[in-house]
């Protein structure tokens, strides 16, 4: 129970780092090293430096030189813990003597909570679909996934689990998938999300005709959907007595007792395979009102294997889509986009031509030797993540050529880093450490951004998030989110001195640079160049008292609404 | 009759881009484009090529309207009796069944590919036509396209729901002094990081910013309030997202904004069609109607182009829950505005609202027109980032001759 508490994430997570509890650190341990359990065993894919390398030489692109410590841990944290890194974590990083330091510290943030806990929220938010569910029944979906990836639970096992699943969402969150995407939509869009999702084929294009661009069928997607045919949603009759301890958990969690009650009586949402139920079509498609036929289940041509499997139509999808051959290609060029901003196929979610096409194209050997390797490796979600962060090619810095085609030939071969955009749960996480909200303790305050806290936070996801989903590389920051940062109460206050707050923990120190350090390593996690410093220090010229103080704050304001500080970088 | 301008279309072989490319834009065009998005797919069927007594022609009358011999969906009244204003086109027909292909094919006139991402028409229009300090493209109760490769300072300004205040926009509470001591501070930020980090993500960002602290100042940015006008406006355009959307973009378009886009939601209608497509014609009918009498009083009607369209027509059939499924053979678009040649018809469909039966448009056709109403140059080449050569509009497109005034 203490356990399950623990992992209450989304809701928890804003909660906890809204509450101010200095110390009792919601998104795992603040250092790599406190509490850190024992790595699970992640060596790195043997040859990945060596083929990168490969890569550029035989693309012939300048490749981006390292970064410095710093810089590394700022994307490093941003990727495994979804976070800026704290100031005395930047210092212990930097100061580490070791050698080989980045690869211990990213095996230790990977076995760590807040891992799971990051990369949960990231797939629960391209996972779920746009069917609403309750909020406490999406929350158990990802509290699922977090236990998942921290248990590590293979990413075939979880795919399967999920689309297989049935029974109450509550008791069962892993069926939260697939029925947000089949509640009121029917097996069409399911089956385009899950061939989408799970094999990177967008064989919905075919729902209407043939594919226009590869071999795929209308009839290939019929079969598809065949297997998604005897999915049902309906709300479950609850009998509050017998509910189990998780979904009185997850409830209560994620409202008032009053609104648990009225939740129960009502009932979840339950995930049902029904006996019977055929995928039909009509027999001649010059008819359309004329007799129907049913469509036999097969994937991409290949019949399931029915009489060895209970039943269910979905299970025996999810055996066969686990043993195809872009199953892990898939979920290798996700994890890559998340990393890099872009995959080795793009996007990463259209892999039917490296197949399927009349003239295949084949897949870049970098990708199919990861799929491979993360194979062998039970298709850990760790090791994957783990593999990519402490290669080279995650090393790069985004120095070299001004000539944007040179730079642009560099990204594309991953010789040389993007800047990439946050994701809004991330931007106010990194807000609140930054502007240290998180720990502030004037009393008054506090009650008033624990009473603004869901609206703030929805402000922040609703600015920045996209219904549509869009791809992450073609996002990078709009005016409403500018004008969020610019004008919004969180910036102009947060940069405001109080007791405790940023500017007040910079005016402890004794000097001019002392300060201008820790205001540096609290907002951008490095310290300033010597170019910044003496530009910084013409600023302050002549500032004293409160006119320094201002100046402080203007500072701050600043710098958090640069992109040095809104990017990955 | 209704198909008599066809002859005409196809007809013209000419390629307009290769004419225009190296002129300048020709004067007397739209300065301000509207386009009135239908989010997940409008029925064709069952709004403005109406199928009755045929078996896929539904449960929804067909009516007469201000244009003799033309019929559109008994649940757009209003739009049937200003008939004379807008052309419609029977006979779009694509290739793309899947929503967000759709859309990016609808938004952007092209086919959906890797290694390019292609700006949205908003994002061209804004570039030709935009000025001052409120945004070049606005996206209400909607996505939006953003700027594709000419980057994020291209990407429209969102407004999700016209219905509530739009936040952020200004601080009463700001002194100037700081602001610009702040402003000052961030472009020495800002210069120093794109000087590490070029690149168009880059630059974009830093446009970005610049423009939200320049609609912060602007005195403009009250075209967003809609509590500045009556009740009684607001209730004449609806007070749904929609409606709500349709007003701020008159406001916007009076104050200099040159493209708006405003969706309207939940046209996907697997089940229950019919039931939600009057809901949802009548918060069309309401809003356009109330959008079309107000760009005429103030004038503006002549120098904008109002365009709707959405991601795909919608299924001849009716399938078992009363719904129609995804169907971009054939759908309807429909212009109007001061540089459209109202009261007319252009192509057609089969007996079945199945396929197109004449003068067949492609989406690359309907962006050449539209370039050739906005004055965009639909030839002109542009290089990017990844060193492609991209034109404006497709090449492969004709402008629909006849459906813009001469």
């Amino acid at each position: 129970m203490a356990r399950m508490a623990e992992r209450r994430t989304r809701f928890a997570l804003f909660a906890l780092l809204l509450a101010c509890r200095r110390g009792e650190d919601a998104e795992g341990s603040s250092a790599p090293e406190a509490n850190a359990p024992e790595a699970p065993s992640v060596e790195s894919a043997p040859d990945l430096d060596a083929r990168f390398e490969a890569a550029w030489a035989k693309a012939g692109v300048e490749v981006g030189p390292p970064v410095d410590d710093a810089t590394f841990l700022r994307r490093a944290s941003l990727d495994l813990w979804g976070r800026i890194p704290r100031p005395e974590e930047v210092q212990r990083f930097v100061e580490d003597p070791d050698p080989e330091k980045r690869e211990r510290w990213v095996e230790r943030m990977v076995a760590d909570e807040a891992f799971a806990a990051y990369w949960a929220e990231l797939y629960a938010g391209a996972l779920v679909g746009a069917d609403r569910l309750p909020p406490a029944t999406v929350d158990a979906f990802e509290t699922w996934l977090e236990s998942g990836i921290s248990d590590g639970r293979g990413w075939d096992e979880l795919a399967v689990a999920m689309v297989a699943a049935e029974g109450a969402l509550l008791e069962r969150p892993e069926g939260v998938y697939i029925a947000s995407h089949l509640r009121q939509s029917g097996p069409e869009l399911l089956t385009g999300a899950v061939s989408r999702t799970f094999l990177g084929v967008q064989i919905e294009c075919a729902q209407c005709h043939d594919h226009p661009y590869n071999r795929l069928t209308q009839e290939d997607f019929r079969e598809m959907a065949a297997y998604f045919a005897r999915a049902k949603v309906r709300r479950g009759k609850l009998d509050p007595d017998v509910m189990s301890d998780a979904m009185t958990d997850a409830m209560s969690d994620a409202m008032s007792d009053d609104k648990a009650k009225k939740k129960r009586r009502k009932g979840d949402f339950e995930l049902h395979e029904r006996p019977r139920g055929e995928f039909r079509v009509p027999r001649d498609p010059e008819a359309p009102e004329g007799k129907m036929r049913s469509v036999a289940p097969r994937l991409f041509g290949a019949a399931p294997n029915l009489q060895s499997e209970e039943g269910s139509r979905r299970r025996a999808f999810a055996t066969q889509m686990v043993e195809h051959e872009l199953f892990a290609r898939a979920a290798v060029g996700f994890v890559w986009t998340q990393l890099f901003g872009r995959a080795p196929v793009e996007p990463w979610d259209e892999l039917g031509d490296t197949v399927f096409a009349r003239e295949p194209r084949p897949t870049p050997e970098l990708l199919d030797y990861l799929s491979e390797e993360f194979i062998a490796h039970d298709y850990d979600l760790r090791w994957l993540v783990g593999s990519l962060v402490r290669s080279t090619a995650y090393r790069r810095g985004a120095g070299g050529s001004a000539d944007p085609q040179i730079r642009e030939a560099a990204e594309a071969a991953f010789a040389r880093a993007a800047v990439r955009p946050l994701r809004a749960e991330q931007i106010f996480r990194n807000l609140m450490i930054a502007t240290v909200l998180e720990e502030v303790r004037g009393r008054d305050f506090k009650r008033r951004v624990r009473a603004n806290q869901r609206a703030a936070q929805k402000e922040f996801e609703f600015v920045f998030s996209d219904d549509e989903g869009r791809r992450q590389d073609s996002f990078s920051g709009n005016v409403p989110q500018a004008l969020l940062l610019w004008n919004g109460a969180l910036t102009r206050e947060g940069v405001q001195r109080r007791p405790g707050s940023l500017v007040d923990q910079v005016l402890e120190a004794p000097d001019f640079e002392g300060r201008l350090d820790a205001l540096y390593l609290r907002v951008y996690g490095r310290w300033p160049s010597a170019a910044e410093r003496s530009r910084s220090a013409a600023w302050f010229e002549g500032a004293i008292g409160q006119t320094e103080v201002e100046a402080w704050e203007d500072l701050a304001f600043a710098m958090l609404n640069s992109t040095e500080f809104t990017t990955n970088h | 009759m209704a198909t008599g301008l066809a002859g005409l279309g196809s007809s013209l072989a000419l390629g307009l881009g290769a004419r225009r490319a190296s002129g300048a834009p020709p004067s007397g065009r739209a300065k301000h484009c509207i386009v009135l998005y239908m989010h997940g797919g409008a029925s064709h069927i069952d709004t403005f090529d109406p199928k009755p007594g045929t078996p896929s022609g539904g449960s929804f009358a067909a009516i007469g309207t201000k244009v003799p011999g033309i019929q559109i969906c008994e649940h757009l009244p209003k739009i049937a009796a200003r008939m004379d204003r807008l052309a419609l086109i029977r006979s779009l027909t694509a290739k793309e069944g899947n929503h967000a292909r759709a859309r990016y094919l609808m938004h952007t006139g092209f086919v959906r590919q890797g290694g390019v991402e292609h700006p949205g028409l908003g994002a061209w229009t804004g570039r030709a036509l935009g000025a001052g300090p409120l945004p070049r493209q606005v996206a209400v109760a909607g996505p939006g396209q953003g700027g594709g490769f000419l980057g994020p300072a291209f990407d429209p300004f969102t407004v999700p729901r016209p219905t509530q205040p739009v936040r952020n926009l200004g601080r009463e509470d700001a002194l100037p002094a700081r602001e610009s001591r702040r402003e000052a501070m961030l472009a020495a930020l800002e210069g120093d990081f794109a000087a590490r980090h070029a690149g168009v993500q880059v630059d974009g960002s830093r446009a970005v910013t610049e423009a939200a602290i320049a609609l912060s100042h602007a005195r403009e940015v009250e075209a967003f309030d809609l509590s500045k006008e009556s009740a009684k406006t607001r209730k004449r355009y609806g007070e749904q997202d929609f409606g709500a959307g349709c007003l701020m973009a008159r406001r916007l378009i009076e104050r200099g904004v040159p493209f708006v886009e405003v969706s309207l939601r939940n046209w996907d209608t697997h089940e229950d069609n019919f039931a939600r497509v009057e809901r949802l014609c009548g918060e069309l009918d309401q809003a356009w109607s109330a959008l079309i009498d107000d760009l005429q009083a103030n004038g503006k009607w002549k120098e904008t182009l109002v365009v709707w369209m959405g991601d795909f027509g919608r299924t001849p059939k009716i399938n078992a829950r009363g719904g129609r499924d995804h169907w971009p053979h054939a759908s309807s678009v429909v212009l109007g505005g001061g540089v459209v040649r109202g009261g007319q018809v252009w192509g057609a469909t089969d007996a079945q609202g199945a396929r197109v039966a004449d003068a067949p448009v492609q989406v690359a056709d309907l962006y050449a027109t539209l370039a050739a109403g906005l004055g965009l140059v639909a030839g002109e080449m542009h290089m990017t980032p990844r060193g492609r050569p991209v034109t404006t509009v497709d090449e492969k497109g004709r402008v629909l001759d006849g459906l813009l005034r001469g």
